[in-house]
């Protein structure tokens, strides 16, 4: 027999301890990957749903409001601004691309996300692009004539049903003015997968104060300068003004990586915690066992097995059941982050790959078996100094 | 009164190999025409090393960034920022990790270049610094002309 094979007869001989072990280590694996994958995954999401535009100019307030609003749909909107800023920032001449962007309710949670054709336009600067999977884009409208077309946004479009053509609206006070689907986009993998786009002369049409306003509401403009080294200047001229307010959108992203680096800091320090627990409890596993069976050791020597094959078959046990727990916890750990990213699709709006594959999750493994072959030596080495005589004697 | 304005450093900088550059000599370099002197040039290709603050003006995994002379929080309440002379386009291989500060300055170090660019997604620039690295310059600090470093420092 070898001696993997005496070490795997160890392990069934004891197979409470051995499960208790595997599965504890699989827990701890579990919970360390889980949180690496859903940490990475959030910054990830953020970074691939970022905007292309460099500038958000919305109303007075929180920076951090404005971009989770306005990029990610994650908050309640700004106050609105007047459409008089759009007009301004449309004709600087250092601006190269103006948008405005008015926030409203939701159908379904989907929120309506009003904007111009240029929200969708194609630009070399720009990494995203929008095609409709079905119909069109919604037709040019005038507040005297608005349209009501919308285009659903893919995840938008799944959620909710609703087909090329369908008729819909949200409430009683909505059923005036029934929306009607005019086109599906392709997924784009960000926030604008969960909207629901409109023109702005629906928009006001639909909304009774704005039907009202002469000038009319809108919720930010996006802004891509001609060059980016007028960004600066174009920031503090739009941040002196009594209305409006304008935002990196990066630098609000920064801030969120901050607090997620610092989050991740500490639970680094809690999964430290964990590893030495998981260590300690395999290392009385393994030493309890060691001295359970110093007759059998000491039997084996005397059948003319050598110390290092006795410290071997002891380290194999330890590493055997770190391998299996780690790789249990691997696969435990991916479920987990699945589930976590699943709730967070659902409550927040992110997207997060659970199943990022990389160098992590065989580090891990590596990890958790030297954490094995660590916390078996000292057992191992308790094995090879057996005293083979003493051992023999008759116990009476 | 913005060309006379340059950051400077009341601390020596570590013993490193590559050349720093300020701001002050950046806008004095410019000539009509998008032209820059041949001394600024002459660092064209070379590894320098400018410090400053960042203006996350890109991607938010940092590839790309404008380094300024004047920071970007809030409402500038010190200085005016002007335009293209004061700032230099940083671009990183890949994204970089760091802990953005907006008020902190620092210490960029990458491939120079000076003069007139026309890049596809960043527009015009006159200096641009490429396969950036990025140290945060502890204890750096920005003086205007006739200002000194304090008593002791150099």
């Amino acid at each position: 027999m070898t001696v993997l094979g005496v070490a795997l007869r160890y392990l069934r001989g004891r197979r409470v301890a051995t499960t208790l072990s595997a599965v504890s280590i699989a827990l701890g694996v579990s919970l360390v990957l889980a949180s690496v994958l859903l940490s990475r995954g959030i910054e990830k999401a953020f970074v691939e749903g970022a905007t292309d535009y460099s500038l958000i100019v919305g109303a007075k307030g929180s920076a951090t409001q404005l971009v989770l609003s306005v990029v990610f749909r994650m908050d309640t909107a700004t106050p609105n601004i007047l459409r008089a800023t759009y007009d301004r920032l449309a004709s600087d001449p250092r601006v190269d691309v103006a948008v405005p962007v008015a926030l409203g309710d939701a159908y379904q949670g989907f929120r309506y996300v009003a904007t111009s054709p240029a929200y969708f336009a194609t630009f070399p600067w720009r990494r995203k692009s929008f095609t409709v999977t079905e119909g069109r884009f919604f037709r040019p409208d005038t507040p005297e004539d608005p349209g009501y077309e919308v285009v659903l946004g893919a995840e938008a479009a799944r959620r909710t049903g609703l087909r090329l053509g369908d008729r819909f609206s949200e409430g009683e006070e909505m059923a005036e003015f029934p929306l009607r689907v005019a086109g599906i986009l392709r997924p784009t993998r960000s926030a604008d997968d969960r909207a629901i786009f409109l023109s702005l002369p629906s928009f006001w049409g639909m909304n009774e104060v704005a039907r009202k306003m002469q000038m009319k509401p809108l919720t930010a403009v996006l802004v891509r300068p001609k060059r980016m080294s007028d960004l600066p200047a174009l920031h503090r001229q739009l941040n002196i003004s009594q209305e409006t307010q304008a935002v990196f959108p990066s630098a609000v992203l920064l801030g969120i990586f901050n607090l997620l680096g610092l989050a991740e800091e500490i639970l680094g320090l809690i999964l430290a915690i964990v590893a030495i627990v998981v260590g300690l409890y395999l290392f009385v596993s393994m030493y309890s066992a060691t001295l359970e069976r110093t007759r059998e050791i000491a039997t084996m020597r005397a059948l003319g097995a050598r110390r290092a094959t006795i410290l071997a078959i002891v380290l194999l046990e330890s590493c055997v059941v770190t391998l299996v727990g780690g790789c249990a916890g691997v696969v435990l750990g991916h479920g987990v982050a699945y589930a976590g990213a699943q709730l967070l699709a659902v409550r927040a709006g992110v997207t997060a790959d659970p199943f990022a594959i990389g160098v992590l999750q065989p580090l891990v493994v590596a990890g958790v078996v030297l954490l094995g072959a660590l916390a078996g030596l000292l057992p191992a080495l308790s094995a090879y100094r057996v005293d083979v005589e003493a051992n023999l004697a008759p116990l009476s | 009164m913005v060309l006379g304005l340059g950051l400077c450093l009341p601390y020596p900088a570590p013993a490193q190999d590559a050349p720093r550059l300020t701001f002050a000599q950046l806008v004095d370099s410019i000539r009509a025409n998008f032209d820059v002197t041949q001394q600024i040039k002459s660092y064209a290709g070379k590894d320098v090393e400018i410090q400053g603050f960042i203006v996350p003006a890109g991607p938010p995994d940092l590839s790309f960034f404008l380094l300024s002379r004047v920071s970007a929080l809030g409402n500038y309440c010190c200085e005016v920022p002007t335009g293209q002379d004061e700032t230099v386009y940083v671009f990183a291989d890949k994204g970089l990790k760091l802990v953005y500060d907006p008020l902190r300055v620092y210490r960029v170090r990458g491939i120079f270049e000076a003069g007139k660019h026309v890049d596809s997604t960043y527009g015009v620039s006159m200096f641009r610094l490429r396969g950036a690295r990025v140290e945060e310059a502890v204890g750096a600090k920005i003086f205007k002309v006739g200002e000194t470093a304090p008593a002791g420092k150099p």
